[in-house]
């Protein structure tokens, strides 16, 4: 019966994430009629049947994570017949008969050619009669490790997945502060965790665990990854924005801040190969907005912005955010960022260490603005203080970089 | 098949694997008419290792048949007999003359099914003793099942106990496939076991599991299966339990039970007495590799015979594999890797 597998979404998208069965198991489809709905790297993608057909089987469930290539469930063309065939072959087993023997004196001659060892001889040899066709006992694992993505380098002997899979200690293998890790340091760590979870802390409840999923779940490895990769520094200063006018356009003013600065410092609006230690600078700058959502948080990415218009760069961010609120957001929407920006001021909070997305290599952070006494032509006076947060990698860009990126940035908004 | 029928009460015999061999042949023979046998010295003589010893008595010259020095005639007349619905039993006197069968084994024997497009089959078996061991001279002693094992639509068996010989002939003669029967002429007459003699085959698809064990499997098949069963029984005593399998049909391998044993214990090691490269050790090893390398504790490994011509009987006993090599290649597996293993493994040794 033909499988549909988890066809490849685009974009180095590895796996999805089952949101729901859109049918009932056994149902009957049209071609290209919606099956199942699936997540990948936040956007919500619907996969339609590939033919006129019966849906026979589910092969996964909701929740479930599925690699690229794994199959999502069983279905059989409806105008297909299936016609089973009878096994005509071999009845090597089958066959019983009466058995009949004369006893037969069989002697023990010699060979013409050669001497072979004989019973008799003091040498006789067992020959081993019992057999078994099992192998008692379970084996280890019956399935292989699931399919990784290529940059996580995997540097341990097979054995030694084999047992951190069966403990649930995989991730350990993908984490380097460990260093090589051998069967015995997973005995260790797994007892170690055994002990620690019954013996101290607070009182568990199941039922108050929050298993992350979806959104959330992406963030959660996407911020693992860039937290043990990434070596990041971040520099904090103030912009004065008093002379703005009222009703300003916070968020576009920004934009127009950024595109600037990144004109002054390239190195900033930039991927980092942290295979090949080098830096991928770009012309366009694609500007990922931090968004915030009750399913998470989404980077949804302005592409050319420098080549938009105010008006236009409103009109994209608007549709943007929508996009996001109601999940209709494509994933495509959600990659290719050169540089991130995280307005997290319009909630609360002042300053903060922004983390960066990989491969980008900077993320501008703002905070409330508040006003407070300043000193300005020796008076002291009240500004309104827009507090600016600048994280960047510090493996592709200097201290030096960063300042002047962030002179720039301020010279902007001040102006 | 036409059968006839017979009446006999169970009849259990103690005998050695060439007698078992003998008996399965008058039970196929009894059972079924298209059974015959043909071959250099099988029927007057019975054989040079009295494989068919009494045959051409009981069931006389048309069904027992001596033919001359001519392999290719024997495997050639064989072909038609099977096409046209016959099961004969051709022996071929030693391996090592096997060669001008070649042509026709494996040019029409193992294709007819798919040259015919399934309309006729070719249920015939060719036995012919093989291995080392005797202090033959050239030409007897070599062991090159692998050739067979390379061809697709060839089934090659190979028994290494009375017991496993009377049944997997008995389910040779029975198959409709070409198969190529092998019998370790070393360990003919080297025991007795006790074989009914109820007609009941054994599968010839599957691995026998002589021993269970946990720290490494063990995998052999014909007359090693004895150094190999020596060598598990003595690491017992140095605390590593081994598991051996007798693989008995080179080809198509079972690797789904091979496969299931070694995940269990991580290790293998690959037992025979064929020359090592090409060998069907390289090919368990490939699939073990493939289909099981997550598992792994050690490099899966071979104690095999050498790339060269099977010696005379002066130099032969250097040639086979020895239990101590065997003993040797499994404690370097198992102590490669005592550092990963954690406390088991310590307490064990």
């Amino acid at each position: 019966m033909p499988k549909f597998n988890l066809p490849d979404l685009g974009e180095g998208l590895q796996d999805a994430e089952i949101i729901e069965w859109v049918i009932e198991e056994g149902q009957n489809v049209e071609v290209d009629q919606a099956v199942v709905v699936v997540e990948t790297a936040k956007a919500i993608v619907e996969l339609p049947s590939p033919e006129k057909a019966r849906i026979t089987k589910f092969c996964v469930n909701v929740g479930d994570t599925v690699d690229v290539g794994q199959p999502l469930f069983e279905y059989q063309g409806i105008d297909v017949t299936c016609e089973s065939e009878s096994s005509t072959q071999n009845e090597v087993l089958s066959t019983k008969v009466q058995p009949v023997f004369d006893e037969s004196n069989v002697t023990d001659s010699v060979s013409v050619v050669g001497v072979l060892p004989s019973a008799s001889d003091e040498h006789a040899i067992n020959m081993h009669e019992n057999f078994s066709f099992e192998s008692h006992d379970e084996p280890a694992e019956n399935e292989l490790p699931k399919k990784r993505r290529t940059n996580d380098k995997l540097v341990a002997p097979p054995s030694v997945v084999a047992m951190a899979k069966k403990l649930g200690l995989e991730s350990l293998l993908y984490d380097h502060t460990y260093g090589d890790i051998g069967q015995k340091d997973l005995l260790d760590i797994y007892k170690q965790r055994q002990n620690g979870s019954h013996t101290s802390g607070p009182e568990v409840h199941n039922d108050k665990v929050i298993k992350l999923s979806g959104a959330r779940k992406v963030m959660a490895q996407t911020m693992t990854k860039s937290h043990q990769h990434i070596p990041s520094v971040t520099l904090f200063d103030d912009a004065n924005i008093h002379h703005w006018e009222k009703g300003t356009d916070i968020t576009l003013k920004l934009i127009r801040a950024i595109v600037a600065a990144t004109k002054h410092v390239p190195l900033l609006n930039a991927w980092f190969d942290e295979e090949n230690l080098s830096v991928q600078l770009f012309d366009d700058v694609n500007l990922g907005v931090a968004v915030n959502a009750s399913d998470g948080l989404f980077v949804p990415v302005i592409r050319k912005v420098q080549t938009l218009t105010d008006f236009k760069t409103r009109a994209v961010l608007d549709k943007m955010i929508e996009g996001v609120n109601h999940r209709t957001i494509k994933a495509q929407r959600l990659l290719g960022a050169t540089i991130s920006l995280s307005n997290f001021g319009t909630l609360s909070g002042r300053y903060a260490t922004p983390i960066i997305v990989p491969p980008q290599v900077a993320i501008v952070g703002i905070g409330t603005i508040r006003e407070q006494p300043v000193v300005r032509d020796g008076q002291l006076v009240v500004g309104k203080i827009m507090p600016i947060s600048l994280s960047f990698d510090h493996r592709a860009a200097s201290g030096a970089d960063a300042a002047a990126f962030m002179e720039s940035l301020i010279q902007s908004l001040e102006q | 098949m036409r059968l006839v029928k017979n009446e006999q009460k169970k009849d259990i015999h103690n005998i050695t694997m060439i007698e078992a061999v003998n008996l399965a042949l008058d039970f196929a023979m009894t059972e079924s008419e298209d059974v015959v046998v043909l071959g250099e010295d099988v029927a007057v003589n019975g054989g040079v290792f009295r494989a068919t010893d009494n045959l051409r008595d009981k069931f006389g010259v048309k069904r027992v048949m001596d033919t001359p020095l001519a392999e290719t005639m024997i495997a050639g007349v064989s072909i038609g007999m099977a096409a046209q619905g016959l099961r004969p039993v051709a022996e071929i006197q030693f391996m090592g003359f096997i060669y001008a069968a070649l042509e026709q084994l494996i040019g029409h024997a193992a294709r007819m099914r798919n040259r015919t497009r399934g309309r006729l089959t070719c249920p015939l078996v060719v036995r012919a003793p093989f291995g080392g061991g005797i202090h033959a001279p050239e030409h007897h002693s070599e062991s090159t099942e692998a050739i067979f094992a390379h061809v697709p639509g060839l089934r090659v068996v190979i028994p290494s106990s009375p017991r496993r010989a009377y049944g997997l002939l008995l389910s040779a003669i029975r198959s409709n496939d070409p198969i190529i029967f092998l019998e370790p002429k070393r360990i003919y007459r080297a025991s007795k076991s006790e074989v009914i003699n109820d007609g009941v085959g054994l599968p010839l698809d599957k691995c026998f599991i002589l021993r269970q064990g946990a720290d490494m499997t063990l995998v052999s098949w014909g007359a090693m299966i004895s150094e190999t069963m020596q060598a598990a029984e003595e690491l017992t005593q140095k605390g590593i339990q081994c598991e051996v399998i007798d693989v008995a049909s080179v080809s198509p391998i079972d690797m789904d039970t091979i496969l299931k044993s070694v995940k269990k214990t991580g290790r293998c090691c690959i037992v025979h007495e064929a020359a090592r490269s090409c060998g069907v050790g390289a090919e368990i090893a490939a699939g073990l590799s493939e289909f099981a390398f997550p598992f792994l504790k050690a490099p899966i490994s071979r104690v095999t015979g050498y790339d060269t011509v099977m010696p005379y009987f002066k130099n032969e006993n250097n040639y086979l594999p020895k239990i101590e090599k065997i003993v040797s290649i499994v404690e370097e597996s198992v102590g490669a890797c005592t550092r990963n293993e954690g406390e088991t493994r310590h307490a064990k040794i």
